[in-house]
């Protein structure tokens, strides 16, 4: 699956913000059609952005996705219409609550493809949830749809919908994140967290983004490109993981080889838990491209410096 | 201007074989045209006598005793950038004395002193322009045909002094702008309420000009040190209240740009300087002072330090950034053409024995016995447009306007090893990658990275940069492409490049730094819709090219 | 692709840097596309941006129209865009 630590939001009725958008390293952007346009630029911002997609060279690594409006509303639609073209990877609908805001949007989907002479579907879709309706539905929501590849959520109606606070610790929102990622993992889909609005303060960024990360979200938005920096900071695996990750699948491919059953490094035995872990390392760096050292490599490292494995 | 005749050079661009009767030479390769004559032009000699001072007390009294008539060629620095005020007293005093069909050669010009070269164009006290940049309004009136006579003739800093020192460049009177000088005529740049740091643009001009005139703000007891041009040199000086703006002759404070394109053409650069194998222990390379040169040194210096490394020298266009890396000992000898800011200025002050300055003759001239740029390793540059064939332009914008300087583009570029150039993949409407230049300035041989903000092309000429970049890896977000879907990639944002309503007059040469004919600029008609004439662009440029 | 008419007056874009206002009037059939430019005089862009304009409204089946934009240098998309959202709103029509 794609990498997507960081989803980066372009309001979409800005002109001058869209050609950049691809070079600040966000591995999502998402063009805004719903919460940064007001009402009476939504026709606006929709032939905007149609049109940006057609000539606009986001990079090779980005995945370029657009916010629609809801189909609810009278532009999702009509946004889906629009937008479907050849660069477009994915779609996020906001504020979804059942199995069937995600389908209606699926089957237009494929229409338009279809439309457009397009691979039937290529392009991916993801739910945001932002009421508390939407979230105990997550998990049927998570698996109801072959397009589907990761679900977010949106802090700032989800609190508001619950009658809560927004605060530093984010207690309002800690169970609904929880259930998400639970639906996500069940469903085998991504889940994505959401932003932090404050893009002064890098060191809050850094906490809120080490704690999902620790429930076990693949990425965090952002509103502001000085946040992907920190973000993938925290999401790449550390050197330390990387290299003990190694060793965990040398060992692993060495227990095999030679038929045990027990398989140890060290002094620990390595069960389920930490081999799959190990795998996950690996294939998340590399994804965000770092390089990772032989086992060769390591074994010399460690012998140099401390005598011996 | 019909009737010339016409030659294809060796790059494919249109020459005339003469001009005004005298004979042009093609451009026919980086490296293929050695001096026409085998020695070099020698100004008039002088009698000092028992003189102790040659202070006159009026800028017009040196004038009349260095005899200047009309029809004679007068000759600036331009260490003062946009504070000099040397050049506009002097044809000021010029003007009013009724002085007429002078030549002017200055190094550069800047915009504090397009009004009055326009004025003394129009008025006739001068009708031709000798080398260096036109830009702003200047470069408009230049580009319009009007008002002069003969083509100006366009040089890098090597070629320029390649001119003086061959006579190409016949300089009457050189007026030096010096920050410090004593009575007998010792000049230097490092102390005064003007310091700019050094005066090497100078340099050729103090030896080949038949008069000297120094003015200054600055008289200092005898012997004024450093002698950076010594008195046998100078005939008057003229003490004056200000010769520039300190503002804006040395930055109290460079920033590096904030726009993130230009943030990450920079990074880019350091990084496939690196990947090529450029950077390492021992290595030298040239800094500028524009927006993303700024960026690049800065980046360089992290990485190496990183990488724990240092580099042998380095050479500049010197800002803070690159006195910084002299200073923790990344970079071990500092070589400066000209200074941009006070720190710069300070370096060489203080630390003389690692920081020294160059005549710009040593730095780039290829009709010399050696040059620093033959020694770079890694050289960083703008451009205004880049084609397919690698060729740069500097000179004229896609409109066709004469607009920006060559400096020192054409030198450098032959002389590195690594020539990069870092240049947004379009601004504004105007695509930067072309199919075809407007101008060249720059031969596509001597061109060998192009980075932009959406991928890096390296010329195919460079076979073991390729195999390089195959043995290597390369990380995924540094995306290796070709010139050609870099150019595609702009004109599908920018629309095809519109070409210039070119009129019939050729207004300017660009002379390569060999003194063959390397392009030519025609003049610019206006768009029929309306009688103004040319398109506002003074923004188009902004912080990026600030050295020249 | 139906033809749109432009039926009432209607404005698409800012006055934001990068961007352009366009602005449709009807117009009398039989006058084709009028486009005017405001701006800076010197505009060199003009002959790129006006057939610009008028192809992307005879693309959209616009017969007669005035147009007049201002713009602070937009690239084609934003044109191009900004045109197409005018038309849709001036043609009452929501068609893509």
């Amino acid at each position: 699956m794609r990498l997507r630590r960081s989803r980066l939001y372009v309001p979409g009725n800005n002109p001058k913000m869209i050609p950049p958008a691809g070079l600040y390293g966000a591995d999502v952007i998402s063009l805004d059609l719903e919460d940064s346009v007001s009402p009476e630029y939504k026709l606006d911002a929709r032939m905007l952005v149609s049109e940006a997609l057609k000539v606009v060279d986001f990079g090779p690594n980005v995945e370029v996705t657009v916010r629609i409006n809801p189909l609810s509303t009278p532009f999702g639609r009509w946004d889906i219409r629009q937008i479907v073209c050849s660069k477009l990877d994915g779609i996020y609908i906001p504020k979804v609550e059942t199995c069937e805001d995600v389908l209606r949007v699926d089957d237009l989907l494929t229409e338009m493809e279809e439309k457009k002479g397009l691979e039937i579907g290529r392009i991916k879709l993801f739910a945001t949830f932002e009421t508390a309706k939407g979230i105990l539905n997550a998990k049927e929501v998570a698996g109801c749809c072959g397009r589907l590849e990761g679900i977010t959520i949106g802090a700032e109606d989800l609190t508001a919908d619950l009658g809560g606070e927004r605060s530093s610790d984010g207690i309002a929102i800690h169970t609904s994140r929880q259930l998400v990622v639970l639906a996500a993992k069940a469903a085998g889909i991504q889940a994505i967290d959401t932003v932090y609005s404050d893009f002064n303060d890098m060191d809050g960024l850094r906490r809120e983004t080490e704690t999902i990360k620790k429930m076990g979200y693949d990425g965090k938005a952002c509103i502001h490109p000085s946040q992907i920096e920190v973000i993938h900071e925290v999401f790449n695996p550390t050197q330390e993981e990387i290299e003990y990750s190694v060793r965990v699948k040398h060992a692993i491919d060495e227990a095999k080889e030679h038929g045990s059953g027990v398989i140890a490094l060290g002094k620990k035995m390595i069960d389920r838990p930490i081999a799959i872990r190990a795998e996950k390392v690996l294939a998340r760096a590399s994804a965000a491209d770092i390089p990772i050292p032989t086992w060769e490599s390591i074994k010399e490292k460690m012998e140099k410096s401390e005598g011996g494995i | 201007m019909n009737e010339l005749e016409w030659v294809v050079n060796g790059i494919g661009r249109k020459v005339p074989k003469s001009i005004d009767g005298k004979e042009l030479i093609p451009y026919s390769g980086p490296f293929s045209h050695s001096p026409v004559k085998d020695h070099k032009y020698g100004p008039i000699l002088g009698y000092v006598a028992d003189q102790k001072s040659e202070i006159v007390s009026t800028l017009f009294e040196a004038i009349q005793k260095v005899g200047l008539k009309d029809g004679m060629t007068i000759s600036f620095h331009h260490h003062f950038r946009n504070g000099d005020m040397v050049m506009n007293m002097v044809i000021d005093e010029l003007e009013k004395e009724g002085f007429k069909d002078l030549t002017l050669a200055p190094s550069s010009t800047f915009p504090c002193q397009e009004e009055t070269i326009i004025r003394a164009i129009k008025g006739g006290v001068i009708r031709k322009v000798e080398g260096g940049s036109a830009r702003g309004e200047f470069g408009r009136l230049v580009s319009s045909g009007k008002y002069l006579d003969s083509p100006m003739v366009i040089r890098s800093h090597g070629g320029r002094v390649r001119a003086i020192e061959a006579g190409d460049i016949h300089i009457d009177v050189a007026f030096i702008g010096a920050p410090c000088a004593d009575e007998l005529g010792n000049l230097n740049a490092l102390n005064g309420p003007s310091a700019c740091g050094t005066i090497n643009f100078s340099y050729a001009d103090a030896r080949f000009a038949d008069h000297v005139i120094a003015i200054t703000d600055n008289l200092v007891e005898y012997p004024a040190f450093p002698m950076s041009i010594s008195q046998e040199l100078v005939d008057y000086v003229v003490v004056v209240d200000k010769i520039g703006d300190p503002n804006k002759i040395a930055s109290g404070e460079l920033r590096i740009t904030k726009s993130p394109t230009r943030l990450k053409i920079a990074k880019d650069a350091v990084r496939i300087a690196d990947l090529l194998g450029y950077v390492k222990e021992g290595m030298n390379f040239q800094a500028g002072a524009g927006g993303i040169s700024l960026a690049f040194t800065e980046f360089l210096h992290q990485l190496m330090k990183e990488k724990g490394i240092t580099a042998h020298w380095a050479q500049g266009g010197t800002t803070r950034f690159l006195v910084d890396m002299l200073e923790d000992g990344t970079v071990k000898k500092l070589i400066t053409g000209q200074a941009f800011d006070v720190a710069a200025i300070e370096s060489m002050k203080e630390n003389p024995k690692n920081h020294v300055d160059l005549p710009i003759g040593a730095y780039a001239n290829i009709h010399g016995k050696g040059c620093t740029v033959n020694k770079l390793d890694i050289v960083v540059l703008g451009a205004s447009e880049v084609d397919l064939g690698y060729n740069v332009n500097t000179a004229t914008l896609s409109n066709g306007i004469i607009a920006e300087p060559v400096g020192g583009h054409s030198d450098t570029a032959a002389g590195a090893a690594l020539t990069i150039i870092t240049v947004p993949l379009f601004r504004g409407r105007y695509p930067v990658v072309v199919e075809n230049c407007t101008t060249v300035v720059t031969p596509g041989e001597t061109v060998d990275v192009v980075v932009t903000e959406r991928g890096i092309a390296v010329n195919p000429r460079r076979e073991d940069l390729l195999e390089r970049l195959e043995e290597v890896r390369v990380p995924r977000d540094l995306r290796i492409c070709t010139l050609e879907e870099l150019q595609r990639m702009a004109y599908d944002i920018t629309g095809t490049k519109v070409e210039p309503n070119w009129g019939d007059d050729i207004v300017a040469l660009i002379e390569y730094r060999d003194g063959t004919i390397i392009d030519v600029v025609r003049s610019v008609l206006p768009r029929y819709y309306d009688d103004a004439v040319f398109v506002d662009d003074r923004n188009l440029f902004d912080i990026e090219r600030r050295e020249n | 692709m139906e033809k749109i008419r432009i039926l009432k007056e209607a404005t698409a874009g800012t006055e934001e840097r990068e961007d352009c206002i366009v602005r449709l009037t009807p117009a009398e059939p039989g006058t084709g596309i009028k486009v005017e430019i405001e701006g800076k005089s010197r505009d060199i862009f003009r002959d790129e941006v006006i057939p610009l304009i008028e192809g992307t409204l005879k693309g959209m089946g616009v017969e007669d129209a005035l147009v007049w934009s201002r713009g602070r240098s937009p690239l084609n998309f934003t044109i191009i865009a900004r045109v197409k959202a005018a038309a849709l709103k001036a043609g009452e029509l929501n068609e893509a």
